[in-house]
Protein backbone atom coordinates (compact mmCIF):
# COMPACT_ATOMS: atom_id res chain seq x y z
CA UNK A 1 0.00 0.00 0.00
CA UNK A 2 1.19 3.03 -1.19
CA UNK A 3 -0.21 5.18 2.03
CA UNK A 4 1.64 3.29 4.16
CA UNK A 5 5.19 4.95 2.90
CA UNK A 6 4.34 7.74 5.22
CA UNK A 7 1.20 7.84 6.81
CA UNK A 8 1.01 5.27 9.14
CA UNK A 9 -2.77 3.79 9.04
CA UNK A 10 -4.19 2.96 12.66
CA UNK A 11 -7.53 2.12 11.68
CA UNK A 12 -10.42 2.27 8.85
CA UNK A 13 -14.00 3.34 9.95
CA UNK A 14 -16.50 2.48 7.16
CA UNK A 15 -20.31 3.34 7.68
CA UNK A 16 -22.44 1.07 5.22
CA UNK A 17 -25.89 2.37 4.83
CA UNK A 18 -28.49 -0.14 4.61
CA UNK A 19 -31.78 -0.43 3.64
CA UNK A 20 -32.10 -4.02 5.37
CA UNK A 21 -34.35 -6.58 3.39
CA UNK A 22 -33.58 -5.84 -0.10
CA UNK A 23 -30.86 -8.44 -2.12
CA UNK A 24 -28.17 -5.32 -2.93
CA UNK A 25 -27.85 -4.24 0.93
CA UNK A 26 -27.46 -8.25 1.91
CA UNK A 27 -24.92 -8.59 -0.53
CA UNK A 28 -23.22 -5.56 0.55
CA UNK A 29 -22.86 -6.37 4.02
CA UNK A 30 -21.56 -9.76 3.30
CA UNK A 31 -18.77 -8.43 0.20
CA UNK A 32 -17.93 -5.44 2.65
CA UNK A 33 -16.98 -8.35 5.25
CA UNK A 34 -15.27 -10.17 3.12
CA UNK A 35 -13.24 -7.71 1.59
CA UNK A 36 -11.84 -6.49 4.96
CA UNK A 37 -11.35 -9.77 6.40
CA UNK A 38 -8.71 -9.94 3.63
CA UNK A 39 -7.23 -7.14 2.90
CA UNK A 40 -7.25 -5.15 6.27
CA UNK A 41 -7.48 -7.52 9.06
CA UNK A 42 -7.51 -6.35 12.56
CA UNK A 43 -7.42 -2.84 11.62
CA UNK A 44 -10.94 -2.26 10.46
CA UNK A 45 -14.08 -0.96 11.80
CA UNK A 46 -17.37 -1.23 10.21
CA UNK A 47 -20.81 0.54 11.22
CA UNK A 48 -23.62 -0.64 9.47
CA UNK A 49 -26.48 1.90 9.82
CA UNK A 50 -30.29 1.11 9.06
CA UNK A 51 -31.20 4.07 6.65
CA UNK A 52 -34.67 2.96 7.76
CA UNK A 53 -34.41 3.80 11.13
CA UNK A 54 -32.26 6.77 10.97
CA UNK A 55 -33.47 8.96 8.36
CA UNK A 56 -32.15 11.87 9.45
CA UNK A 57 -28.65 10.77 8.57
CA UNK A 58 -29.50 9.89 5.15
CA UNK A 59 -29.86 13.67 4.93
CA UNK A 60 -27.12 14.70 6.69
CA UNK A 61 -24.55 11.89 4.66
CA UNK A 62 -26.82 13.41 1.38
CA UNK A 63 -27.65 9.91 0.51
CA UNK A 64 -29.88 8.90 -2.63
CA UNK A 65 -28.54 5.95 -4.14
CA UNK A 66 -28.50 2.45 -1.59
CA UNK A 67 -26.53 0.77 -0.44
CA UNK A 68 -23.98 3.11 0.14
CA UNK A 69 -20.02 2.87 1.44
CA UNK A 70 -18.48 5.98 3.15
CA UNK A 71 -15.19 5.41 3.95
CA UNK A 72 -13.64 7.34 7.11
CA UNK A 73 -10.26 6.63 8.02
CA UNK A 74 -8.48 7.21 11.34
CA UNK A 75 -5.34 8.23 10.15
CA UNK A 76 -1.75 9.30 12.33
CA UNK A 77 1.32 10.51 10.70
CA UNK A 78 4.34 9.10 11.23
CA UNK A 79 7.26 11.86 12.80
CA UNK B 1 -46.53 1.19 2.70
CA UNK B 2 -49.70 2.40 2.41
CA UNK B 3 -51.01 3.23 6.10
CA UNK B 4 -54.45 3.13 7.24
CA UNK B 5 -54.86 6.64 7.09
CA UNK B 6 -54.60 6.47 3.44
CA UNK B 7 -56.61 4.10 2.55
CA UNK B 8 -59.74 5.65 4.84
CA UNK B 9 -58.89 8.74 2.40
CA UNK B 10 -59.02 7.09 -0.69
CA UNK B 11 -62.06 5.29 -0.14
CA UNK B 12 -63.92 8.60 1.53
CA UNK B 13 -62.52 9.97 -2.06
CA UNK B 14 -64.34 6.95 -4.14
CA UNK B 15 -67.05 7.36 -2.06
CA UNK B 16 -67.56 10.98 -3.29
CA UNK B 17 -66.75 10.62 -6.72
CA UNK B 18 -69.90 8.17 -7.03
CA UNK B 19 -71.29 11.13 -8.55
CA UNK B 20 -69.73 11.69 -11.39
CA UNK B 21 -67.30 8.66 -11.29
CA UNK B 22 -65.97 9.47 -14.73
CA UNK B 23 -64.89 12.80 -13.70
CA UNK B 24 -60.91 12.56 -12.66
CA UNK B 25 -60.14 13.87 -9.43
CA UNK B 26 -57.95 16.78 -9.83
CA UNK B 27 -55.47 19.16 -7.57
CA UNK B 28 -56.20 22.68 -8.06
CA UNK B 29 -52.81 24.64 -8.68
CA UNK B 30 -53.99 27.63 -7.53
CA UNK B 31 -52.03 29.17 -10.48
CA UNK B 32 -53.80 32.11 -12.45
CA UNK B 33 -55.60 30.41 -15.84
CA UNK B 34 -53.41 27.40 -15.14
CA UNK B 35 -56.30 26.05 -13.93
CA UNK B 36 -58.69 26.87 -16.63
CA UNK B 37 -56.89 25.79 -19.34
CA UNK B 38 -56.43 21.95 -17.77
CA UNK B 39 -59.97 22.34 -16.41
CA UNK B 40 -59.84 22.22 -13.13
CA UNK B 41 -55.95 21.84 -12.15
CA UNK B 42 -53.43 18.83 -11.82
CA UNK B 43 -54.19 15.34 -11.66
CA UNK B 44 -54.76 14.35 -8.09
CA UNK B 45 -52.50 11.96 -6.24
CA UNK B 46 -50.41 11.53 -9.66
CA UNK B 47 -47.15 13.03 -11.47
CA UNK B 48 -47.02 15.79 -13.71
CA UNK B 49 -44.39 16.29 -15.31
CA UNK B 50 -43.19 19.69 -16.41
CA UNK B 51 -41.06 20.32 -19.25
CA UNK B 52 -39.09 23.24 -20.12
CA UNK B 53 -35.61 25.37 -21.02
CA UNK B 54 -33.17 26.98 -18.78
CA UNK B 55 -35.26 30.50 -17.51
CA UNK B 56 -38.82 29.39 -18.51
CA UNK B 57 -40.05 29.75 -14.80
CA UNK B 58 -39.90 25.72 -14.03
CA UNK B 59 -39.25 25.94 -10.31
CA UNK B 60 -41.29 29.13 -10.02
CA UNK B 61 -44.20 27.08 -11.29
CA UNK B 62 -43.44 24.28 -8.87
CA UNK B 63 -42.79 26.57 -5.81
CA UNK B 64 -45.82 28.33 -6.57
CA UNK B 65 -48.17 24.82 -6.82
CA UNK B 66 -46.91 24.44 -3.39
CA UNK B 67 -46.91 27.37 -1.88
CA UNK B 68 -50.77 27.45 -3.14
CA UNK B 69 -51.44 24.16 -1.73
CA UNK B 70 -50.18 25.51 2.14
CA UNK B 71 -51.41 28.93 1.78
CA UNK B 72 -55.28 28.27 -0.71
CA UNK B 73 -56.10 25.13 0.04
CA UNK B 74 -54.57 23.66 3.11
CA UNK B 75 -52.72 21.40 1.42
CA UNK B 76 -49.24 21.08 3.20
CA UNK B 77 -46.21 20.15 0.94
CA UNK B 78 -42.77 18.96 0.03
CA UNK B 79 -39.85 20.91 -2.09
CA UNK B 80 -36.74 18.65 -3.24
CA UNK B 81 -34.48 20.54 -4.77
CA UNK B 82 -31.83 19.24 -6.74
CA UNK B 83 -30.31 22.35 -8.29
CA UNK B 84 -30.26 25.00 -6.47
CA UNK B 85 -29.31 25.49 -2.59
CA UNK B 86 -32.30 25.81 -0.47
CA UNK B 87 -30.77 29.16 1.07
CA UNK B 88 -30.63 30.40 -2.57
CA UNK B 89 -33.92 29.28 -3.29
CA UNK B 90 -35.35 30.97 -0.53
CA UNK B 91 -33.86 34.48 -1.24
CA UNK B 92 -34.93 33.91 -4.82
CA UNK B 93 -38.46 32.99 -3.78
CA UNK B 94 -38.47 35.97 -1.30
CA UNK B 95 -37.69 38.22 -4.49
CA UNK B 96 -41.42 37.28 -5.60
CA UNK B 97 -42.56 37.96 -2.41
CA UNK B 98 -42.77 34.25 -0.52
CA UNK B 99 -41.74 33.63 2.90
CA UNK B 100 -41.04 30.19 2.70
CA UNK B 101 -39.14 30.47 6.00
CA UNK B 102 -42.52 31.06 7.94
CA UNK B 103 -44.31 28.41 6.12
CA UNK B 104 -41.25 26.15 7.47
CA UNK B 105 -41.53 27.36 10.67
CA UNK B 106 -45.27 26.83 10.89
CA UNK B 107 -44.30 22.94 9.71
CA UNK B 108 -46.88 23.48 5.87
CA UNK B 109 -43.08 23.40 3.69
CA UNK B 110 -40.11 20.71 4.00
CA UNK B 111 -37.35 22.13 1.90
CA UNK B 112 -34.53 19.79 1.03
CA UNK B 113 -31.50 20.20 -1.38
CA UNK B 114 -30.48 16.17 -3.10
CA UNK B 115 -27.26 16.26 -4.71
CA UNK B 116 -25.22 13.68 -6.19
CA UNK B 117 -21.99 15.19 -6.63
CA UNK B 118 -20.10 12.34 -9.01
CA UNK B 119 -16.68 13.29 -8.11
CA UNK B 120 -17.19 11.83 -4.36
CA UNK B 121 -19.05 8.63 -5.79
CA UNK B 122 -17.47 5.49 -6.95
CA UNK B 123 -20.32 3.09 -8.67
CA UNK B 124 -20.12 -0.18 -8.09
CA UNK B 125 -22.40 -3.17 -8.37
CA UNK B 126 -26.10 -3.05 -7.92
CA UNK B 127 -27.73 -0.15 -6.11
CA UNK B 128 -31.25 1.56 -5.95
CA UNK B 129 -32.26 4.95 -4.83
CA UNK B 130 -33.86 3.66 -1.69
CA UNK B 131 -32.22 6.80 0.06
CA UNK B 132 -34.70 9.18 -2.10
CA UNK B 133 -37.46 7.36 -1.03
CA UNK B 134 -36.54 6.99 2.50
CA UNK B 135 -36.04 11.17 2.69
CA UNK B 136 -39.06 11.80 0.72
CA UNK B 137 -41.15 9.45 2.86
CA UNK B 138 -39.45 11.29 6.36
CA UNK B 139 -40.48 14.48 4.78
CA UNK B 140 -43.61 13.62 3.60
CA UNK B 141 -44.54 11.64 7.06
CA UNK B 142 -42.90 15.12 8.75
CA UNK B 143 -45.36 17.74 6.94
CA UNK B 144 -48.49 15.51 6.84
CA UNK B 145 -47.54 16.43 2.93
CA UNK B 146 -50.28 16.29 0.05
CA UNK B 147 -48.20 18.02 -2.85
CA UNK B 148 -44.28 17.19 -3.64
CA UNK B 149 -42.17 18.46 -6.09
CA UNK B 150 -38.98 17.16 -7.42
CA UNK B 151 -36.88 20.01 -8.84
CA UNK B 152 -35.50 18.71 -11.36
CA UNK B 153 -34.82 14.97 -11.18
CA UNK B 154 -32.76 14.58 -14.06
CA UNK B 155 -29.96 16.17 -12.69
CA UNK B 156 -29.07 12.76 -10.90
CA UNK B 157 -28.40 11.61 -14.29
CA UNK B 158 -25.39 12.97 -14.67
CA UNK B 159 -24.56 11.81 -11.52
CA UNK B 160 -25.62 8.06 -11.14
CA UNK B 161 -26.68 5.22 -14.34
CA UNK B 162 -28.98 5.35 -16.66
CA UNK B 163 -30.42 1.79 -16.55
CA UNK B 164 -30.71 1.85 -12.69
CA UNK B 165 -32.37 5.36 -12.43
CA UNK B 166 -34.73 4.57 -15.37
CA UNK B 167 -36.23 1.91 -13.72
CA UNK B 168 -35.93 3.51 -10.02
CA UNK B 169 -37.98 6.55 -11.25
CA UNK B 170 -40.83 4.29 -12.55
CA UNK B 171 -40.44 2.15 -8.95
CA UNK B 172 -40.51 5.81 -7.52
CA UNK B 173 -43.58 7.45 -9.13
CA UNK B 174 -45.57 4.39 -8.70
CA UNK B 175 -44.43 5.00 -4.59
CA UNK B 176 -45.72 8.27 -5.00
CA UNK B 177 -49.35 7.45 -6.09
CA UNK B 178 -49.43 4.56 -3.24
CA UNK B 179 -48.60 7.72 -0.92
CA UNK B 180 -51.56 9.64 -2.25
CA UNK B 181 -49.22 12.64 -2.96
CA UNK B 182 -49.73 14.78 -5.95
CA UNK B 183 -46.59 15.54 -7.62
CA UNK B 184 -44.94 17.92 -9.99
CA UNK B 185 -41.59 16.83 -11.64
CA UNK B 186 -39.60 19.40 -13.65
CA UNK B 187 -37.00 18.36 -16.35
CA UNK B 188 -35.51 20.26 -19.32
CA UNK B 189 -36.35 20.18 -22.59
CA UNK B 190 -34.27 17.46 -24.71
CA UNK B 191 -32.81 16.98 -28.33
CA UNK B 192 -34.76 13.21 -29.08
CA UNK B 193 -36.96 12.67 -26.39
CA UNK B 194 -39.33 15.99 -25.41
CA UNK B 195 -36.89 15.69 -22.13
CA UNK B 196 -33.42 15.15 -21.81
CA UNK B 197 -33.44 12.05 -20.70
CA UNK B 198 -36.93 11.07 -21.52
CA UNK B 199 -38.71 10.89 -18.60
CA UNK B 200 -41.72 11.41 -20.35
CA UNK B 201 -42.09 7.55 -20.68
CA UNK B 202 -42.27 7.43 -17.13
CA UNK B 203 -43.47 10.36 -16.23
CA UNK B 204 -46.86 9.91 -18.57
CA UNK B 205 -50.49 11.44 -16.46
CA UNK B 206 -49.93 14.97 -17.43
CA UNK B 207 -47.28 16.89 -19.03
CA UNK B 208 -46.57 20.84 -19.62
CA UNK B 209 -44.19 22.00 -21.76
CA UNK B 210 -43.06 25.63 -21.02
CA UNK B 211 -41.14 27.68 -23.50
CA UNK B 212 -40.41 30.96 -24.27
CA UNK B 213 -39.70 32.34 -27.82
CA UNK B 214 -38.59 35.59 -29.20
CA UNK B 215 -40.12 37.16 -31.97
CA UNK B 216 -39.00 40.56 -33.51
CA UNK B 217 -37.21 41.22 -30.15
CA UNK B 218 -39.72 40.24 -28.32
CA UNK B 219 -39.58 37.35 -25.46
CA UNK B 220 -42.91 35.65 -24.50
CA UNK B 221 -43.24 32.65 -22.25
CA UNK B 222 -45.85 29.91 -23.03
CA UNK B 223 -47.20 27.17 -21.79
CA UNK B 224 -48.78 23.97 -23.60
CA UNK B 225 -50.34 21.00 -21.94
CA UNK B 226 -48.34 18.25 -24.18
CA UNK B 227 -50.54 15.10 -22.65
CA UNK B 228 -53.42 14.94 -20.48
CA UNK B 229 -54.67 11.30 -18.96
CA UNK B 230 -58.37 10.74 -18.38
CA UNK B 231 -59.20 14.42 -18.88
CA UNK B 232 -59.71 17.01 -21.75
CA UNK B 233 -57.68 19.84 -21.95
CA UNK B 234 -57.10 22.97 -24.16
CA UNK B 235 -54.33 22.09 -26.70
CA UNK B 236 -53.39 25.74 -27.65
CA UNK B 237 -50.13 27.38 -26.39
CA UNK B 238 -50.92 30.05 -23.95
CA UNK B 239 -48.28 33.11 -23.18
CA UNK B 240 -47.71 33.71 -19.74
CA UNK B 241 -45.91 36.41 -17.10
CA UNK B 242 -43.41 35.93 -14.39
CA UNK B 243 -43.60 38.81 -12.07
CA UNK B 244 -43.62 39.75 -9.12
CA UNK B 245 -46.58 38.33 -8.46
CA UNK B 246 -46.21 35.33 -9.93
CA UNK B 247 -47.25 33.29 -12.75
CA UNK B 248 -50.33 34.54 -14.52
CA UNK B 249 -51.29 32.67 -17.57
CA UNK B 250 -53.87 33.93 -20.00
CA UNK B 251 -56.00 31.75 -21.38
CA UNK B 252 -59.62 32.28 -22.85
CA UNK B 253 -61.15 29.30 -23.41
CA UNK B 254 -63.50 29.69 -25.32
CA UNK B 255 -66.97 30.48 -23.16
CA UNK B 256 -69.24 31.85 -24.97
CA UNK B 257 -72.41 29.94 -23.85
CA UNK B 258 -71.57 32.15 -20.31
CA UNK B 259 -71.57 35.57 -22.09
CA UNK B 260 -74.30 38.12 -20.25
CA UNK B 261 -75.91 40.17 -22.99
CA UNK B 262 -76.76 43.66 -21.10
CA UNK B 263 -79.52 45.77 -22.11
CA UNK B 264 -78.16 48.66 -20.04
CA UNK B 265 -76.80 51.52 -21.88
CA UNK B 266 -73.46 53.75 -21.12
CA UNK B 267 -73.47 56.71 -22.22
CA UNK B 268 -70.60 58.27 -24.83
CA UNK B 269 -70.02 61.04 -23.29
CA UNK B 270 -71.19 63.32 -26.25
CA UNK B 271 -74.67 64.26 -25.89
CA UNK B 272 -74.88 64.40 -29.86
CA UNK B 273 -73.05 60.48 -30.21
CA UNK B 274 -75.88 59.17 -27.87
CA UNK B 275 -78.50 61.22 -29.81
CA UNK B 276 -77.55 59.20 -32.89
CA UNK B 277 -77.40 56.19 -31.01
CA UNK B 278 -81.44 56.03 -30.26
CA UNK B 279 -80.68 58.74 -27.38
CA UNK B 280 -79.09 55.94 -25.00
CA UNK B 281 -75.18 55.65 -26.24
CA UNK B 282 -73.79 52.28 -25.73
CA UNK B 283 -74.47 48.81 -24.70
CA UNK B 284 -72.96 48.08 -21.50
CA UNK B 285 -70.15 45.60 -22.00
CA UNK B 286 -70.02 45.95 -25.93
CA UNK B 287 -66.56 46.85 -27.63
CA UNK B 288 -66.71 50.11 -29.57
CA UNK B 289 -63.94 50.74 -32.02
CA UNK B 290 -62.92 54.23 -33.02
CA UNK B 291 -61.00 54.43 -36.06
CA UNK B 292 -60.03 57.23 -38.40
CA UNK B 293 -56.43 58.69 -39.89
CA UNK B 294 -54.15 60.10 -37.48
CA UNK B 295 -55.15 63.86 -35.59
CA UNK B 296 -58.81 63.14 -36.09
CA UNK B 297 -59.40 63.15 -32.45
CA UNK B 298 -59.98 59.39 -31.33
CA UNK B 299 -58.34 59.87 -28.14
CA UNK B 300 -60.31 63.03 -27.76
CA UNK B 301 -63.66 61.12 -28.67
CA UNK B 302 -62.78 57.95 -25.71
CA UNK B 303 -61.03 60.91 -23.29
CA UNK B 304 -64.85 61.99 -23.49
CA UNK B 305 -65.99 59.10 -22.88
CA UNK B 306 -64.22 58.12 -19.75
CA UNK B 307 -64.48 61.55 -18.02
CA UNK B 308 -68.12 60.82 -18.25
CA UNK B 309 -68.03 57.38 -16.96
CA UNK B 310 -65.76 58.79 -14.12
CA UNK B 311 -68.56 61.46 -13.00
CA UNK B 312 -70.64 58.66 -12.23
CA UNK B 313 -68.16 57.31 -10.39
CA UNK B 314 -67.89 54.49 -12.89
CA UNK B 315 -64.09 52.88 -12.88
CA UNK B 316 -62.52 53.33 -16.34
CA UNK B 317 -58.83 51.63 -16.93
CA UNK B 318 -57.59 53.88 -19.69
CA UNK B 319 -54.69 51.71 -21.58
CA UNK B 320 -52.41 53.99 -23.26
CA UNK B 321 -49.47 52.93 -26.51
CA UNK B 322 -48.75 55.84 -27.47
CA UNK B 323 -49.00 58.94 -25.11
CA UNK B 324 -47.87 58.87 -21.23
CA UNK B 325 -50.62 59.53 -19.13
CA UNK B 326 -49.46 63.19 -18.15
CA UNK B 327 -49.42 64.19 -21.87
CA UNK B 328 -52.92 62.67 -22.13
CA UNK B 329 -54.44 64.84 -19.11
CA UNK B 330 -52.49 67.93 -20.33
CA UNK B 331 -53.93 67.45 -24.19
CA UNK B 332 -57.64 67.21 -22.91
CA UNK B 333 -57.68 69.81 -20.56
CA UNK B 334 -56.91 72.21 -23.23
CA UNK B 335 -60.39 71.24 -24.84
CA UNK B 336 -61.91 71.25 -21.45
CA UNK B 337 -61.71 67.60 -20.59
CA UNK B 338 -60.74 67.14 -16.99
CA UNK B 339 -59.25 63.86 -16.04
CA UNK B 340 -56.66 65.10 -13.41
CA UNK B 341 -59.28 65.00 -10.79
CA UNK B 342 -60.10 61.62 -11.78
CA UNK B 343 -56.97 60.20 -12.02
CA UNK B 344 -56.50 61.50 -8.22
CA UNK B 345 -59.89 59.84 -6.81
CA UNK B 346 -59.16 56.44 -8.36
CA UNK B 347 -62.11 56.45 -10.31
CA UNK B 348 -59.51 56.46 -13.77
CA UNK B 349 -56.53 54.80 -14.05
CA UNK B 350 -53.98 54.29 -16.33
CA UNK B 351 -52.10 51.68 -17.80
CA UNK B 352 -48.83 53.09 -19.79
CA UNK B 353 -46.59 50.82 -21.41
CA UNK B 354 -44.70 50.96 -25.03
CA UNK B 355 -45.86 48.79 -27.56
CA UNK B 356 -42.43 47.05 -28.38
CA UNK B 357 -41.68 46.59 -24.66
CA UNK B 358 -43.69 43.29 -24.46
CA UNK B 359 -46.09 41.89 -27.23
CA UNK B 360 -50.12 42.14 -27.07
CA UNK B 361 -50.70 39.36 -25.04
CA UNK B 362 -48.30 40.03 -22.19
CA UNK B 363 -50.04 43.72 -22.61
CA UNK B 364 -53.21 42.13 -22.39
CA UNK B 365 -52.18 39.96 -19.29
CA UNK B 366 -51.01 43.32 -18.03
CA UNK B 367 -54.10 44.76 -18.11
CA UNK B 368 -56.12 41.67 -17.05
CA UNK B 369 -54.66 41.63 -13.73
CA UNK B 370 -55.28 45.57 -13.19
CA UNK B 371 -59.21 44.43 -14.15
CA UNK B 372 -59.32 42.41 -11.73
CA UNK B 373 -57.50 44.47 -9.21
CA UNK B 374 -60.04 47.73 -9.46
CA UNK B 375 -62.99 46.07 -10.74
CA UNK B 376 -63.59 48.68 -13.90
CA UNK B 377 -66.56 48.93 -15.48
CA UNK B 378 -64.87 50.65 -18.96
CA UNK B 379 -61.53 49.97 -20.46
CA UNK B 380 -59.83 52.51 -23.15
CA UNK B 381 -57.51 50.90 -25.48
CA UNK B 382 -55.86 53.74 -27.29
CA UNK B 383 -54.77 52.64 -29.89
CA UNK B 384 -54.85 49.00 -30.89
CA UNK B 385 -52.79 49.13 -34.06
CA UNK B 386 -49.47 50.39 -32.16
CA UNK B 387 -49.83 46.91 -30.48
CA UNK B 388 -50.63 45.28 -33.67
CA UNK B 389 -48.31 46.77 -35.72
CA UNK B 390 -45.69 43.93 -35.42
CA UNK B 391 -47.43 40.73 -37.36
CA UNK B 392 -50.24 40.72 -39.93
CA UNK B 393 -50.46 36.59 -39.02
CA UNK B 394 -53.52 36.14 -37.55
CA UNK B 395 -52.64 35.42 -33.98
CA UNK B 396 -53.15 39.09 -33.02
CA UNK B 397 -56.72 38.97 -34.55
CA UNK B 398 -57.76 36.03 -32.53
CA UNK B 399 -55.70 37.17 -29.32
CA UNK B 400 -58.05 40.10 -29.33
CA UNK B 401 -61.26 38.59 -29.97
CA UNK B 402 -60.38 36.23 -26.93
CA UNK B 403 -59.48 39.56 -24.78
CA UNK B 404 -63.00 41.15 -26.17
CA UNK B 405 -64.70 38.02 -25.54
CA UNK B 406 -63.15 37.89 -21.85
CA UNK B 407 -64.50 41.54 -21.21
CA UNK B 408 -67.87 40.83 -22.70
CA UNK B 409 -68.37 38.01 -19.99
CA UNK B 410 -66.62 40.61 -17.59
CA UNK B 411 -69.57 43.11 -18.55
CA UNK B 412 -66.94 45.68 -18.99
CA UNK B 413 -66.98 47.81 -21.92
CA UNK B 414 -64.16 48.38 -24.39
CA UNK B 415 -63.43 51.24 -26.30
CA UNK B 416 -60.36 51.09 -28.90
CA UNK B 417 -58.77 53.39 -30.92
CA UNK B 418 -57.43 52.88 -34.67
CA UNK B 419 -55.76 54.42 -37.58
CA UNK B 420 -57.70 52.39 -39.58
CA UNK B 421 -58.53 54.13 -42.75
CA UNK B 422 -60.10 53.35 -46.27
CA UNK B 423 -56.33 53.65 -47.67
CA UNK B 424 -54.67 51.70 -44.84
CA UNK B 425 -56.82 48.73 -45.47
CA UNK B 426 -55.40 48.71 -48.56
CA UNK B 427 -51.69 48.37 -47.28
CA UNK B 428 -51.94 46.15 -43.90
CA UNK B 429 -54.30 43.94 -44.31
CA UNK B 430 -54.23 42.86 -40.32
CA UNK B 431 -55.97 45.49 -40.01
CA UNK B 432 -59.06 44.55 -41.81
CA UNK B 433 -60.00 41.87 -38.87
CA UNK B 434 -60.81 44.76 -36.42
CA UNK B 435 -63.76 46.54 -37.34
CA UNK B 436 -65.34 42.59 -37.64
CA UNK B 437 -64.87 42.00 -34.40
CA UNK B 438 -66.41 44.80 -32.47
CA UNK B 439 -70.24 45.49 -32.19
CA UNK B 440 -70.21 49.53 -32.72
CA UNK B 441 -68.31 51.11 -35.19
CA UNK B 442 -67.46 55.05 -35.35
CA UNK B 443 -65.10 56.29 -38.61
CA UNK B 444 -63.78 59.94 -38.56
CA UNK B 445 -62.23 61.02 -41.55
CA UNK B 446 -60.72 64.35 -42.43
CA UNK B 447 -61.70 65.71 -45.73
CA UNK B 448 -60.44 69.24 -47.45
CA UNK B 449 -63.45 71.14 -48.48
CA UNK B 450 -63.54 74.53 -49.36
CA UNK B 451 -59.63 75.16 -48.18
CA UNK B 452 -60.82 73.79 -44.53
CA UNK B 453 -59.77 70.51 -43.29
CA UNK B 454 -63.47 69.08 -42.04
CA UNK B 455 -64.08 65.95 -39.56
CA UNK B 456 -66.74 63.88 -40.75
CA UNK B 457 -68.16 61.41 -38.27
CA UNK B 458 -70.19 58.41 -39.35
CA UNK B 459 -71.10 55.30 -37.60
CA UNK B 460 -70.59 52.84 -39.88
CA UNK B 461 -71.95 49.78 -37.98
CA UNK B 462 -73.82 49.07 -34.39
CA UNK B 463 -75.20 45.73 -33.56
CA UNK B 464 -78.73 45.91 -31.72
CA UNK B 465 -79.07 50.05 -32.15
CA UNK B 466 -80.55 51.84 -34.75
CA UNK B 467 -77.93 54.49 -35.33
CA UNK B 468 -78.43 57.44 -37.19
CA UNK B 469 -77.92 57.56 -40.76
CA UNK B 470 -76.75 61.02 -40.93
CA UNK B 471 -73.50 62.26 -41.77
CA UNK B 472 -71.84 64.24 -38.25
CA UNK B 473 -69.41 67.29 -38.88
CA UNK B 474 -66.72 66.60 -35.25
CA UNK B 475 -65.39 69.93 -34.20
CA UNK B 476 -62.80 69.80 -31.71
CA UNK B 477 -62.60 73.53 -29.93
CA UNK B 478 -60.94 74.52 -27.05
CA UNK B 479 -64.58 74.85 -25.54
CA UNK B 480 -65.00 70.90 -26.04
CA UNK B 481 -66.54 68.85 -28.41
CA UNK B 482 -69.73 69.22 -30.71
CA UNK B 483 -70.80 67.27 -33.24
CA UNK B 484 -73.57 68.22 -35.63
CA UNK B 485 -75.60 66.76 -37.92
CA UNK B 486 -74.27 68.14 -41.74
CA UNK B 487 -76.40 70.25 -43.90
CA UNK B 488 -78.62 69.30 -46.39
CA UNK B 489 -76.73 70.86 -49.23
CA UNK B 490 -73.44 69.92 -48.13
CA UNK B 491 -74.57 66.33 -47.98
CA UNK B 492 -72.93 65.65 -51.13
CA UNK B 493 -69.96 67.02 -50.30
CA UNK B 494 -69.23 64.71 -47.20
CA UNK B 495 -70.56 61.90 -49.00
CA UNK B 496 -68.62 61.63 -51.58
CA UNK B 497 -66.53 59.06 -50.53
CA UNK B 498 -68.13 55.85 -48.11
CA UNK B 499 -65.82 54.42 -45.71
CA UNK B 500 -66.42 50.80 -46.65
CA UNK B 501 -64.28 48.97 -43.68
Amino acid sequence: MSLKKNIEIKQFLFLLFVNPGTVDSIHAVQNIQLFCDKYLKGMYEIEIVNINEHPDWAMKENIVALPLLIKKCLCQKTA
Amino acid sequence: MVNKEDLQRGNSNADQDNTNRFELIKAKTGIQGLDDVTYGGIPENRPTLVVGNVGTGKTVMAMEFIINGITKYDEPGVFMTFEEKTDELKMNMMSMGYDLDKFISENKLYLERLHVDHIEIQETGRYNIDGLFIRLGAAIEKVKAKRVVLDSLDTLFTGLDDKILRSEFKRLFFWLKEKKVTTIITAEVGNVFLTRFGLEEIVADCVIELNCRVHNQIATRRLRIVKYRGSYHSINEYPFTLDQKGITIFPIVSESPQIIVSSERISSGIREIDEMLENKGFYVGSSILVSGSAGTGKSTLVSAFSEDACKNNKKVLYCAFEEAPNQIIRNMETIGIHLKNHTDSGNLRFYYSRPTLQNLELHLIAIRKIIKEINCTAVILDPITNIMYEDINSDMRTMLIRFIDYLKMEQITVMLTATVTTTSLQLIQSHEGISSIVDLCIMIEEKYIKHRHRKFLYVIKSRGINNSKKDYELLINPGGISVSPVEEEEHGIANNIMPCL
